[in-house]
């Protein structure tokens, strides 16, 4: 009586949903007791139980399926733009913090410059702050801010492609950063007008790709820089009334004292730049911004007009919910102030330039725009920023963001090495099975082409037929093509083994039975023998895979397989055959080796282990 | 007219070393829902005969004369297409090891279910049912669970119930049993045979049963042909061989008294036939059987005994068929 609770029954482990359902699905085993599930134990079930009790086998596979999901799923996240290059975002080391400020910024900010992969800012006392990845070159760095500057009350800043431009509070000027293209040689009149102070009241610094400009309060514009990709000339008849500029790429446009916008340039009749929308000529405009191919002109009444070079969804200008008082532009995108205090932005979204926070909807006091950053300052002081925060793997020599490259990489070299196994399987199961059932002169013939095709160099020979066919095709049948050489070149082995297999099969009684039940022989070659071969098969093909999509990196890496800019593991590790990239963009070889590695190494944890688990002698009892 | 009737049929084997001539002239027939029971050492051809018949041999044998008629059909000559309508559906096989006949990645429901589906068209569904009606057939308990078995799982006497299951699937007229019985201890042994006796009894299916075991021959067979060296060298009804005939073939009187029986004495030594089978590719010019045999005469080196009708239903290929004489030494 005293015992009864205890024989209640020993209390049934509870196992959570998911492990039930792994149970279940799984490895076919129902929460059963003793003896019934005894009864139900398929020989896959041992197997799945053998594989699961290795603890390698089970990271290979955790690893390997976190891998697939990323090249699988990934691409839908981080999309491949196969034109995609930017000449400012090249070689940037992995790293997200190219919008922190600095502490000291934090609602203390006078200015902020927001730079290719870098922001400068000024804080109310004057003194400079830089954030973000500042090195330009090996030598150059934004970083190494000359003494005067820091000692410096500053009042403008502005930074371009590799320099920054800041004028302190006595209206003196500094330059730093590259200044190998003449981003410091001031002009002789800018020269004079410093030295005398006249005309040199400066309310406009701007800095751009290795040039800048200096706008003085009676409407003097003072431009300097390289002047060879540069239209960086002021016809004399704007000289002393321009009120606003703004640079483009390799072009400007000004904003006059009368209202209206004009090209003041010398390149101006035929550019698309100079055919300016009529509304801005009537000496209504209030505002101009520009991005790196296209100009934005705003109007009194709230109107935002875009002309230029328009191809990155710049002129998709939104409807605004509050009258637009002031206008940004960034590279590729621009961002209006309105009225409201909240901020817009439209153009193209690749690093979530246009996409504002719901936090700068309203209080905006202050907006910074530039390249693929936006800083909106609150009225509060508190800072809000979108845009490129950074690349967390890095980009390459074209600017590409390295880690959409390595996951849509992934996804080509995967296929790639999946349907080349699949070929080869398949050939190899057919031509082997054959061989193997029927023997005598067919396996013989069989067997001669086989080491014809094993007795090919493999490499040279795939490089070969790649370069004779390959150069016909356009890069997706290239992908093709390498698929179908890699399965034609690698299903010997899979031959082989079906072969010795049949070989072994064909004498068991089983066979002679099958006979015997009235089934046709290729039922008996593919349904019945197959089955007993096809443990092995799975292995040797999960071997193989790692094998082709080595092969297929082999070949890409060396410039045969599937071409750039078409992304594989093998073509990404292409550009790290010299010492300049391995030793300086480490991020651009590391990246795309370790997964490719830790990818290649779980797939032959699983083939062993799956040997291991099929082959009943290496289970000890 | 005989159900099968197998005439002076020649089953060569080529290898490197020359022809093996396995079955060399064999003749005999089975009668509808009779048991024929073939009997002989390892290596006298009773299995290749069988094989002959459904043009299973190994790559390498080939018929090289006679005939194979069943049901009015010349086998020997059929196209492969029209053969794999006669296997499994009209004439199946049990083979001897069960351990390794059956297919071991298959489920039981599954082996069955096949010859059900290619010969009777039959859908998954419906074979699937019949399996079960054929598991409870060949008395296995819980049909339901054991179709979902795979081979592995089941003991020996239980795969054998599976091979005779699946033979016996689409009612064949003619089951060859090559042994189905020699891989079973003697208990399941006894089951098996009652099993198939039962089974034939109830379903009117003729036997060709090949054993080498005299006692199982006995219990099964209506006829016995006994084998050596490629030839029939007796052949007649069960009751005649194991019985008190006056006529015998040294080698069935040799087979008989090799047998270890409860009634001997104790020290009395088993008696055995002397010397082995003679190698296939050098056999002996005369009678087969004559270096082994202890009443050869000189005669029986040199010449070729024919069958010999020594009685009604009894054929005996050796020229001294007469027990008594021979063994009083009366060589006339």
């Amino acid at each position: 009586m005293k015992n009864n609770k205890n024989d209640a029954g020993v209390p049934k482990k509870k196992r959570n949903f998911f492990v039930r359902w792994f149970r279940s699905a799984v490895l076919r085993k129902h929460d059963l007791d003793y003896d019934s599930s005894e009864v139900i134990e398929t020989p896959l079930q041992i197997v799945a139980q053998n594989f699961f009790s290795k603890k390698s086998a089970l990271f290979g596979l955790i690893v390997f399926v976190l891998i697939l999901l990323l090249v699988l799923i990934g691409p839908l996240f981080w999309q491949l733009n196969l034109g995609e290059q930017d000449s400012t975002l090249v070689h940037i080391p992995p790293g997200y913090a190219m919008m922190k400020l600095p502490k000291e910024l934090k609602g203390n900010v006078r200015d902020i410059a927001p730079g290719r992969t870098y922001g400068v800012g000024i804080n109310k006392d004057g003194h400079i702050f830089t954030w973000g990845h500042t090195k330009i070159t090996e030598r150059i760095d934004i970083k190494n801010i000359p003494d005067a500057v820091l000692e410096a009350d500053l009042k403008y800043i502005s930074s371009g492609d590799d320099h920054v431009v800041a004028i302190d509070t006595a209206n003196k000027l500094y330059v730093w950063g590259n200044d190998r293209r003449g981003q410091g040689n001031f002009t002789s009149d800018m020269v004079g007008a410093q030295k005398s102070g006249r005309n040199w009241d400066i309310i406009q610094l701007e800095a751009a790709n290795q040039c800048s400009g200096a706008l003085d309060r009676d409407g003097y514009l003072y431009l300097w820089g390289n002047t060879s990709n540069m239209d960086l000339k002021i016809r004399k008849q704007y000289q002393g009334h321009i009120a606003k500029f703004s640079f483009t790429a390799n072009e400007y446009i000004a904003l006059l004292d009368d209202g209206n916008v004009a090209y003041t340039g010398f390149k101006g009749k035929g550019s698309p730049f100079s055919e300016i929308p009529e509304p801005l000529l009537q000496g209504k405009t209030v505002d101009i911004a520009t991005t790196s191919k296209t100009m934005a002109g705003l109007t009194e009444d709230g109107k935002v007009y875009i002309w230029g070079k328009v191809d990155r969804h710049e002129g998709e200008v939104p409807e605004f919910e509050s009258k637009v008082v002031e206008l940004y532009g960034g590279r590729f995108h621009y961002s209006a102030l309105l009225e409201n205090g909240s901020v817009v932005s439209w153009g193209e979204n690749n690093f979530g330039q246009t996409k504002v926070p719901s936090s700068a909807a309203s209080n905006v006091e202050q907006l910074y725009v530039g390249y693929f950053q936006n800083y909106a300052i609150k009225e509060d002081g508190s800072e809000v920023t979108w845009g490129l925060k950074g690349f967390p793997l890095g980009t390459d020599d074209l600017g590409r963001d390295m880690l959409t490259r390595i996951i849509n990489g992934g996804r080509v070299t995967m296929l790639v090495g999946a349907i080349a196994v699949i070929i080869a399987t398949i050939i190899g199961i057919i031509l082997g099975g054959i061989a193997g059932y029927f023997g005598g002169k067919i396996d013989m013939f069989i067997m001669r082409i086989a080491e014809i095709v094993g007795g090919l160099p493999f490499i040279p020979f795939a490089m070969i037929l790649s370069a004779v066919i390959g150069s016909k095709l356009n890069p997706q049948q290239r992908m093709y093509l390498i698929m179908v050489v890699l399965g034609i070149l690698s299903w010997v082995g899979t031959c082989r083994l079906v072969r010795a297999q049949f070989f072994a099969q064909r004498e068991m009684e089983y066979v002679t039975a099958a006979k015997a039940m009235g089934i046709r022989e290729f039922g008996i070659i593919f349904r019945h023998i197959m089955p007993n071969v096809f443990s092995l098969l799975l292995v040797s093909m999960t071997l193989d895979f790692a094998t082709s999509m080595l092969t297929e990196s082999t070949l890409s890496y060396l410039g045969f397989g599937i071409p750039l800019p078409t992304p594989t593991w093998g073509n990404l590790l292409n550009g790290a055959n010299n010492s300049i990239v391995i030793q300086q963009f480490w991020w651009r070889w590391v990246f795309p080796a370790a997964i490719f590695g830790l990818c290649t190494i779980c797939i032959n944890l699983i083939g062993d282990a799956m040997r291991d688990a099929m082959d009943p002698k290496s289970v000890e009892r | 007219m005989a159900l099968l009737e197998v005439k002076d049929l020649r089953t060569f084997f080529r290898t490197k070393h020359g022809i093996v001539k396995a079955v060399n002239g064999v003749s005999y027939s089975v009668e509808t829902g009779k048991t024929l029971g073939i009997v002989g050492e390892s290596g006298s051809g009773k299995t290749v005969s069988a094989m002959s018949i459904l043009q299973l041999l190994d790559a390498n044998g080939y018929v090289d004369g006679g005939s194979i008629v069943f049901n009015g059909k010349e086998l020997t000559t059929l196209p492969l297409k029209e053969m794999y309508e006669i296997r499994g559906n009209d004439i199946s096989v049990i083979f001897q090891e069960p351990m390794t006949s059956l297919n071991p990645v298959f489920t039981v429901e599954r082996q069955i279910a096949e010859p059900f589906m290619i010969h009777q068209g039959m859908s998954k569904k419906q074979a699937n049912a019949r399996v079960i009606d054929m598991l409870r057939d060949v008395r296995i308990p819980n049909p339901e669970v054991v179709a979902k078995q795979y081979p592995h799982q089941l003991s020996g006497g239980m795969r054998q119930r599976v091979m005779i299951a699946m033979a016996l699937a689409c009612k064949p007229r003619i089951l060859i049993a090559d042994e189905p019985s020699t891989a079973l201890d003697v208990t399941i042994q006894a089951q098996i045979l009652k099993l198939m006796n039962d089974l034939q009894e109830e379903k009117g299916t003729s036997i060709l049963f090949i054993t080498h075991d005299l006692g199982v021959i006995c219990q099964m067979a209506d006829d016995v042909a006994v084998m050596y060296c490629g030839q029939v060298v007796e052949m007649a009804p069960s009751r005649t061989i194991f019985g008190n005939s006056k006529y015998s073939h040294p080698y069935t009187e040799g087979l008989l008294v090799s047998i270890p029986r409860l009634d001997t004495p104790v020290h009395q030594r088993l008696e055995a036939i002397p010397g082995a089978v003679p190698h296939p590719l050098r056999l002996p010019p005369g009678c087969k059987f004559a270096p082994r045999c202890k009443y050869a005469q000189p005669r029986c080196h040199e010449e070729e005994p024919e069958l010999v009708n020594v009685e009604e239903n009894q054929v005996v290929r050796c020229f001294y068929p007469d027990k008594e004489a021979r063994q009083d030494g009366r060589f006339e």
